[in-house]
């Protein structure tokens, strides 16, 4: 009987978040953070989102979806570098192994940028609870995108979100982007 | 280094109703300050909920493990709090580990921030340095706590960084043992050059044993001692060198010892990289170091291979020194190539673990990925050792839409004892649609003195409306140990049915 009690409130509180979808599907405020990249230098998110939307990435070097993530995430960066699509990913490890983020990312030739939240602060601050934790977030700082794992077709459903939010391309071919 | 224990905060008993009460609330809260947000109003509250539901066939006993985590943000203060709901049918049953049964709030804090000042009070995470003198963090997946209770304050002026802290820990055993853990300490950091960075710490640490149902003597409860460290970081171009020493002087609570030697901590690391070769080098030096707020370097591979990852060394912060060398080339035609080997010694030189390792990837994002892994380990135990040898492959093929990934691995081991046994595991993962995953996961072995020899597991995944990670699954699992950033959880076997809810706000 208590086995069923338990399994009624598990089963309760699924229903009630589902039934509350107004709330998760809410369009959510990007928190902002400073964190070091891999050369010691601050990267502050509110300073990358001036120069247009940004793809942050959760991850960290014992988590082998992620790593199987970045070709994906790689491609999106140079697909759309040109049109103001920054990619930020912030490896979660600790000081325990945060000395194999630099030569994991050099030997999978990953030209993004890379920042350390070894106080895991930043990964508590988005309520990261799975790796990778994907997020896009436009130039006005708001999260419009979300996922969690990476599934094999991520990269192509994160591609649909970066092309509703990027500017138009101009059609003279000369690479210039139109802002707004 | 702790398998199989959990170390939390205080936790408040209530009913495990509060949980829908408490949910119900913070997503009304948050709708309504959604509501409010598009007409204009400042702050915001994000947060996450997580249910796990376990119903275990074969004790008749299930378990229900929600955790609620939510903050809310307005101009520079920000409230927070976590509320676990942890219900089991009967004490014989906690996969969790988890004393007491946790059911109420476990963390709560508030936070004040400037652009140069950071003030915390309530639960906080900490790390100084590399982690030798002081880290406090959690690990979900393995049950690990080490929140401190108390203030943390951080100041910033031009190059230097100047940190504070002082709070307390609980450290739980069982349902009646606990040490209870206060530090009270200072780090200071600059950085300069673009290319320097020095830092110091310094922290003061008070030991308390405590049991329910017996009575301790001061003598074998109450310790007290100092850590001192140093640490330092350069960036050379391609290369990266970092360092931390840190000495430990008076009481040794972790063998109930009031006096006695000092210990000591000592790390050493570098990397190189460059386009088709990067090397990784690690050393360490632990002596009568063991503490339950630290986490430093282990110097040993952290496997991505389940079975593999199950025959990690357990580093003793004891008594060990050791160093690991990784280098990984990279290849024509999308191949990489990584080859380790670690070893760790005692103070008297013997060996305690060597380790060999090497995996190939090919990665063609779209098409195909495949690896393919093996690893040779020995653990050596009063001149005796267990022996592991491991072989692992996996490959990802795309269907147009759909994509299968299947991972094969196989074990064998040799213990002291002359018995000898092999492991098995095949995974499947099937993926018919972007937002939907079925995953089979079957494992054997030859063991034969456990009650299984063969365990199966399915599971569906599904996301809905991008927002809501919900799973299903039934059948056997094998459990066993589970480690990442250096600490382990054993997870308990487990057979029936498992019910998982992930959702964002």
């Amino acid at each position: 009987m208590i086995t069923y009690r338990r399994l009624l409130i598990t089963v309760t509180c699924v229903l009630l978040v589902l039934a509350v979808p107004a709330t998760a599907g809410r369009s959510m405020k990007a928190p902002d953070f400073t964190l070091a990249n891999l050369k010691g230098k601050d990267i502050t998110l509110s300073d990358m989102l001036k120069e247009g939307p940004v793809l942050l990435d959760f991850w960290a070097t014992w988590c082998k979806p992620c790593v199987k993530a970045f070709p994906g995430l790689q491609e999106l960066l140079e697909k759309y570098e040109e049109r103001g699509l920054k990619v930020l990913t912030i490896s979660v490890d600790s000081p325990k192994s945060q000395a194999r983020v630099a030569p994991l990312v050099k030997s999978k030739k990953c030209t993004f940028e890379v920042l350390l939240d070894t106080q895991g602060r930043v990964a508590k601050k988005y309520h990261v609870m799975a790796l990778p934790r994907t997020l896009l977030i436009s130039p006005t700082g708001e999260i419009v995108y979300a996922t969690v794992g990476n599934r094999p077709t991520s990269h192509k459903e994160l591609e649909k979100a970066i092309l509703e939010i990027l500017p138009e391309e101009a059609e003279d071919g000369s690479g210039a982007v139109e802002t707004g | 280094m702790a398998v199989g224990r959990l170390r939390r905060g205080r936790v408040r008993v209530t009913s495990g109703l509060n949980f829908v009460f408490l949910l119900f609330s913070i997503l009304t809260v948050s709708f309504l300050l959604n509501a409010a947000g598009a007409s204009g109003a400042e702050g915001d509250i994000r947060g996450t909920v997580r249910a796990v539901g376990l119903a275990n066939s074969d004790l008749g006993e299930s378990v229900f493990d929600g955790r609620l985590d939510f903050e809310a943000e307005a101009g520079r203060f920000i409230l927070g709090a976590t509320y676990r709901a942890y219900e089991l049918t009967s004490k014989a049953y906690n996969p969790r580990q988890a004393y007491p049964d946790p059911l109420g709030i476990k963390h709560r804090y508030a936070e004040f921030n400037t652009d140069d000042l950071g003030l915390r009070a309530g639960d906080y995470f900490v790390t100084f340095g590399k982690g030798l003198v002081l880290r406090s963090f959690e690990e979900i997946a393995l049950e690990h706590d080490t929140a401190l209770d108390g203030v943390l304050g951080e100041y910033r002026t031009g190059p230097v960084e100047l940190t504070a802290v002082a709070g307390g820990m609980d450290d739980r055993l069982s349902y009646t043992l606990r040490w209870q853990h206060n530090v009270y300490g200072m780090r200071a950091r600059t950085s300069f050059w673009d290319a320097v960075s020095l830092g110091a710490s310094g922290l003061k640490r008070f030991q308390r044993k405590r049991d329910e149902e017996i009575s301790f003597p001061d003598s074998s409860s109450n310790f007290e001692d100092v850590v001192i460290g140093g640490d330092a970081e350069t960036w050379l171009g391609p290369l990266l060198i970092s360092a931390e020493y840190v000495r430990r002087t008076g009481d040794y609570y972790f063998e109930s010892q009031q006096g006695g030697d000092p210990g000591y901590g000592t790390y050493a690391g570098g990397s190189y990289g460059a386009s088709w070769f990067n090397l990784l080098a690690e050393y360490k030096n632990y002596y009568r170091f063991e503490n339950a707020i630290i986490n430093p370097p282990t110097c040993v591979k952290e496997h991505l291979w389940t079975l593999m990852n199950r025959v990690t060394h357990l580093v003793d912060l004891n008594d060990e020194r050791g160093w690991i060398l990784e280098g990984v080339l990279t290849l024509p035609h999308d191949v990489t190539l990584d080859l380790g080997a670690s070893e760790a010694r005692r103070r008297n030189d013997d060996l305690a673990h060597w380790e060999m390792f090497c995996q190939a990837d090919y990665i063609r994002s779209d098409l195909l990925s495949a690896a393919i892994a093996a690893s040779w380990s020995r653990e050596y135990e009063f001149g005796k050792f267990t022996e592991h040898l491991t072989g692992a492959a996996d490959t990802d093929i795309s269907l147009g839409e759909q994509v299968l990934e299947v991972t094969l691995e196989g074990q064998h081991t040799e213990e002291p004892s002359g018995l000898k046994f092999r492991d098995y595991l095949t995974s499947i993962a099937y993926y018919p649609r972007y937002n939907v995953t079925l995953v089979g996961l079957l494992e054997h072995t030859t063991r034969g003195d456990l009650g299984r020899d063969t365990w199966f597991f399915l599971d569906l995944r599904v996301t809905i409306a991008d927002a809501y990670e919900v799973s299903l699954g039934g059948g056997t699992e094998r459990g066993g140990k589970k480690c990442a950033g250096g600490i382990c959880f054993d997870e308990p076997e487990f057979a029936g049915l498992k019910m998982r809810f992930l959702t964002y706000f």
